[in-house]
């Protein structure tokens, strides 16, 4: 074995001793949480009525939220990654001011935006549409606690796709909203893709927000399901009234939920499944 | 459909550097060749006509309409950049239906006729990321053929090719400039390329022109040190090199006699029989080629390139060695004072 590759294999045993270590924090404390609570206990968690509801109601939740965070943050980003306007610093610090801001807080905020005193708050409930203790609410903090992961995504996604492929489109007939969408948006969707992953993982996974803004969710427009608390919320409340084997056990089976979904995404973008990701080779 | 296409008085700024103005005609079947060296704007000027870069001031005419003002989708100027521009997402087949796609074209004769005449049938299935350079650089030659360019605007082509492929797309291009209705502009640093394909050349220095003219032009004056280069000739001293060392250098001052106004040039030369020759030079490489030796040799501070016939006394020849030489009037041709413009 040369030199060269003696080191370079010393460097990896390394690299693999400092990453596992990382690993074992992700993975041992997951470990500990789905051991915690029998799994027939699990299994009967999943037949609870209020715990399908508050499941079925995040899924709603970050369903819309995942819609509005593409629809607004996807164009944003692509104005991110073009050419430089003036104050575009200004914005990106305010794209990634709710990664940085508690969360807790950012309810706070939305908490007095929307309060039923306060002049956006008073119109809201005017319109029908009240934002505290409704899926508004939730949608609300859910998009902004997970928007600047799809807009930071689709900025590096966009900025990542060649200008000469961009020029050439052109160059061979191709306006520029038919070279977008058939030359751009195809080559950043992975990455675009990728970001509402993150962005749907980091909405269902919030609390701080919700506890403010809306710790119990009542029916509204867009939600007619029962009385309800966000998924994060019903396992926060099983645990402070001491019932911890049944926290462990929602807690297990969201972990579950979320493990088994990633895994999907992930291997449907492998083989190219998933609609224009990956090898998207014919048409 | 084949039309003329003229650049009139084009200028360019891009940050902080400026090209033109810029004058060029280009006629059906016509091949302009664009060298300089890097950052002269051959690639800006490329552009600009490919409608990519706003225009300070000038025209571009396709026949009568100038199009300098229409957006690049309708210009049908087809611009090749660096690289390709393949879509690398895309088949070869979908890269080759792209220009016709985008018509509303979806016929799939052409591109079969295309594919076949460029050699890349038998790829259509494949991705571009698959394929060699050689054969990438033939789907790009074959889907600029299919959206019917009025011109064909080409950076680099040949770009990384290895010597087997060059020759391949080499062929290819021929029969695409014998066959092809339409002008080619191409910016190239490959000689052989150039003069392979071009009927004239356009020498850019500094976002200027120093050159525009045929062949033949070009090898009989070039313009700088570059075209000097670029034409073949191993030995170029720049004006101000020689006058740098004239005064401590007879070879210096003898060259210097036969310098233009940017300096002298000339190919690798025999050295001179032995016992005789004027200058002394320290021989530093020894380099193989088909004729022979090819000596790096180094006199009075300039290093000259002599080529040792196959079989000369003295072929034998190694780093260290002594080699003479005289300075050839008839070899050395001066850089710069016979600049022709057109």
């Amino acid at each position: 074995m040369s030199g060269a590759t003696r080191s370079f294999s010393r460097g990896r045993v390394v690299a693999a001793v400092l990453g596992g270590s990382l690993l074992l924090l992700f993975v041992v404390p997951i470990v500990a949480l789905l051991t915690f609570a029998p799994p027939s206990q699990i299994l009967d968690a999943a037949n609870q009525s209020g715990v399908r509801a508050a499941f079925s109601f995040t899924a709603l939740a970050s369903t819309f939220a995942l819609a509005i965070t593409l629809l607004l943050g996807v164009p944003l980003g692509y104005l991110l990654a073009g050419r430089s306007f003036p104050g575009r610093s200004v914005v990106e610090a305010f794209v990634t001011l709710p990664v940085v801001v508690p969360h807790l807080i950012a309810g706070l905020a939305l908490f007095f935006l929307f309060a039923p005193n306060a002049p956006l708050g008073r119109a809201a409930i005017a319109a029908g549409f009240p934002v505290l203790s409704t899926i508004g609410g939730v949608v609300l903090v859910m998009v902004y606690v997970s928007a600047p992961y799809t807009v930071v995504a689709s900025q590096l996604a966009f900025r990542s796709v060649d200008e000469r492929l961009v020029e050439a489109a052109r160059s061979l007939g191709a306006s520029p909203s038919a070279t977008f969408l058939r030359v751009t948006l195809p080559l950043a969707l992975r990455g675009i893709v990728a970001g509402g992953v993150l962005s749907w993982a980091r909405s269902v996974s919030e609390i701080g927000g919700f506890l403010i803004v809306a710790y119990v969710v009542y029916p509204s427009p867009f939600y007619n399901g029962p009385v309800t608390t966000p998924a994060s919320v019903y396992i926060y409340n099983l645990y402070q009234i001491g019932d911890t084997t049944g926290a462990a056990s929602v807690a297990s089976l969201f972990v579950l939920g979320a493990l088994a979904l990633f895994v999907v995404v992930r291997a449907l973008e492998r083989s190219g499944r998933l609609p224009w990701v990956g090898r998207r080779l014919p048409g | 459909m084949t039309s003329n296409w003229a650049v009139e008085g084009l200028s360019v700024s891009q940050g902080g550097f400026s090209l033109g103005p810029i004058d060029l005609t280009l006629r059906p079947g016509e091949t302009l060749a664009v060298i300089g060296r890097s950052g002269s704007g051959k690639t800006t000027l490329l552009r600009a006509i490919a409608g990519f870069l706003p225009t300070d001031a000038g025209r571009i005419r396709r026949d009568d309409e100038d199009v300098g003002r229409l957006p690049p989708e309708r210009r049908r100027a087809v611009y090749v950049p660096a690289g390709l521009g393949l879509f690398p997402d895309r088949t070869v087949r979908a890269n080759l239906a792209f220009p016709r796609h985008v018509r509303g074209d979806t016929e799939g004769a052409a591109i079969r006729v295309a594919a076949e005449r460029f050699g890349i049938s038998e790829f259509l299935d494949r991705s571009p990321r698959t394929l060699s350079e050689g054969q990438r650089e033939r789907v790009a030659v074959a889907r600029a053929t299919l959206a019917e360019p009025s011109i064909l605007l080409w950076d680099e082509p040949l770009g990384a090719l290895d010597v087997e492929s060059r020759g391949d797309l080499l062929e290819a291009l021929g029969e695409l400039r014998r066959t092809a209705r339409f002008p080619v502009l191409l910016v190239t640093h490959d000689s052989a390329l150039g003069f392979s394909l071009a009927d004239r050349f356009l020498v850019l220095d500094g976002g200027r022109a120093t050159f525009s003219g045929s062949a033949e032009r070009l090898v009989e004056s070039p313009s700088d040190s570059f075209v000097g280069r670029f034409v073949g000739y191993a030995n170029v001293f720049e004006r101000e090199t020689l006058e740098a060392l004239a005064a401590g250098s007879a070879l210096s001052r003898e060259l210097l006699a036969l310098s233009g106004s940017a300096g002298v040039g000339a190919a690798p030369f025999p050295p001179a029989p032995a016992g005789s020759g004027a200058h002394s030079a320290t021989i530093e490489r020894v380099i193989p080629n088909p004729d022979g030796h090819r000596l790096v040799a180094r006199s009075e501070g300039l290093a000259v390139v002599l080529q040792m016939p196959r079989g000369a006394q003295g072929s034998r020849a190694k780093a260290g060695d002594t080699v003479r030489f005289d300075v050839d009037a008839e070899r050395w041709h001066p850089l710069g004072s016979g600049t022709v413009r057109s």
